[in-house]
């Protein structure tokens, strides 16, 4: 079972996790230099996104530029995001998810 | 990077929130009471805050504003040039509640302390770019 589940390759879930936290509204995942954190390959490189495999289980991270209005704020964005991607990374794979870590890089105000 | 520990934990994960996310949120609820001209730029002149400012790529009013971020709290030191004739003391109370009111219901942080120094007044009549009448036309 374990080596099943190694070939599912850490592009594709970062690139999956990339996918689910653009699709939320009002949040961006930086890219090029405004990025601190990438998750890296041979001739590929998904950026503002961290996969890692530790003893087993995932750990990802993830930045984030969020635009917040009246109604929104950091904690709420935070559940729906882990929320969000939990879910989606479970549809792909039966791997345990131990952390999602968030890094507000940037926020900004809508009327 | 310049993003310091200011970390939310919870059992799914930690959320990290930077420096500059906090500042820059002081300085717009700061920015939208009335009586405040501007925050002061911090410390030692306009030379060196503006020196500083291109390596930290911080904006030059963010510089007056320095933030401490725990895991749940935060204390915000600001120091402010406001209008001259506001009366200062309710200057400092609308502004404390503005702050905190933006800081904890954006980013869930409870605000510990805003301290606030007025660092300066602002005349504008020595400002003739501000000035609503002219002498001569």
């Amino acid at each position: 079972m374990a080596k099943l589940l190694d070939l599912i390759d850490e592009r594709v879930i970062a690139e999956k996790v990339r996918t689910s936290v653009t699709s939320i509204p009002g949040i961006e995942v930086p890219v090029d230099q405004d990025a601190d954190l990438s998750t890296v390959g041979p001739g590929w490189r998904v950026w503002g996104i961290g996969v890692h495999r530790v003893a087993g289980s995932l750990n990802i991270e993830i930045e984030l530029i969020v635009t917040l209005n009246k109604k929104s704020s950091i904690p709420s964005i935070s559940a729906r995001v882990r929320r969000k991607v939990r879910t989606s990374i479970q549809s792909l794979t039966s791997e345990q998810i131990r952390w999602i870590n968030l890094q507000i890089l940037d926020v900004r105000l809508k009327d | 990077m310049t993003t310091t520990p200011n970390q939310v934990a919870s059992q799914l994960g930690k959320t990290t929130i930077s420096d500059e996310v906090v500042t820059q949120l002081v300085e717009i609820a700061a920015k939208e009471v009335q009586g405040i001209h501007s925050i002061a730029k911090q410390g030692i002149g306009e030379q060196i805050t503006g020196f500083t400012q291109r390596f930290s790529g911080k904006s030059q009013s963010s510089q007056g504003i320095i933030v401490e971020v725990g895991e749940r709290e935060v204390a915000i030191d600001l120091r402010i040039i406001a209008h001259y004739g506001v009366k200062v003391s309710d200057l400092a109370a609308n502004l404390r509640r503005a702050i905190i009111d933006r800081i904890e219901s954006l980013l869930g942080l409870v605000v510990k302390e805003v301290n606030i120094q007025i660092s300066g007044l602002f005349f504008p009549e020595n400002n003739p770019t501000e000035t609503a009448s002219r002498r001569v036309e």
